[in-house]
């Protein structure tokens, strides 16, 4: 008489995926740190016909409502953003500078921003806006 | 004798932990589409440049400082803009468009305006601080 074997079922090994999660977790919160935004009030512009602009390397000057000047988040005068911009054009000279300035903040202080970008010859100017 | 069994290593119940990490996959692949920035370039021109253009090709709009568009002395809407410049680039291929802002002006109406210059394909298009300090933009 042949003696048939109980086949074992598959099953598969699935208890590495807590660690994967664990690991995808980790990368998360490390990658939220690093994309953190400071909190600056800013109401985009609209705009329906917009391209995305963001390039290898980017800088963000930001112009609020009442002409305060942030630097990637921080406040900074026009003096400091000059100095950030030939030190960010230095390095990588394809830095792109993009303006994020608030829908009603008065032409007068980003004409002051773009003094300065005119200055140092920096051409290419990305003026941010939201889809309208 | 009591036979003992041998023990069978078994694996946990885990198969909702990769749906977590789909989940997971799926949220940071949303997240990383947040930080993109949208919006319009342009070429600034050096401090001071001059540049010559014919006054027929030359087409003046002025953005006041509660954003009335004006063309010609004559309020106009951004339609009606966009009109007069279709009309004249047919003739003028050359054509030259300068916005004039006021000082005050809130920085959406030129944003509106840059975007109808970057529609129409306005290869010279360039705005200006009409008054107050000197060193406006292009």
């Amino acid at each position: 008489m042949k003696i048939q074997r109980r086949r074992k079922d598959f099953i598969v090994p699935m208890n590495a995926m807590s660690d994967v999660a664990f690991l995808l977790l980790i990368f998360i919160m490390l990658v939220a740190l690093i994309n953190y935004r400071r909190e600056v009030k800013i109401d985009y512009p609209e705009a329906s016909e917009a391209k995305r602009t963001s390039a290898e390397k980017n800088l963000e000057i930001w112009i609020d409502e009442t002409g305060g000047t942030y630097l990637d988040g921080l406040p900074a005068s026009l003096g400091s953003i000059e100095l950030a911009l030939t030190e960010a054009y230095r390095a990588a000279p394809e830095t792109r500078v993009h303006i994020i300035a608030d829908r009603d903040t008065p032409f007068r202080y980003i004409n002051d921003v773009l003094a300065i970008l005119q200055l140092l010859e920096h051409r290419v100017v990305s003026f941010v806006v939201k889809d309208a | 004798m009591k036979l003992t069994r041998r023990k069978r290593h078994t694996y946990g119940d885990s198969a909702a932990l990769s749906d977590l990490a789909f989940l997971l996959i799926i949220y940071f692949i949303v997240i990383a589409g947040f930080n993109i920035n949208k919006g319009f370039l342009m070429n600034l021109p050096a401090k001071d440049s001059t540049r010559f253009v014919l006054k027929d090709d030359l087409l003046r709009f002025e953005l006041d400082s509660s954003g009335s568009l004006f063309h010609q002395g004559g309020l106009v809407d951004i339609a009606l803009a966009e009109a007069e410049i279709r009309t004249l680039a047919a003739s003028h291929p050359n054509l030259a468009i300068v916005l004039g802002v006021a000082p005050e002006a809130p920085w959406q109406k030129v944003v509106a305006f840059v975007e109808l210059a970057q529609k129409m394909n306005v290869d010279s298009f360039s705005f200006t601080m009409t008054a107050g300090q000197a060193g406006g933009a292009p």
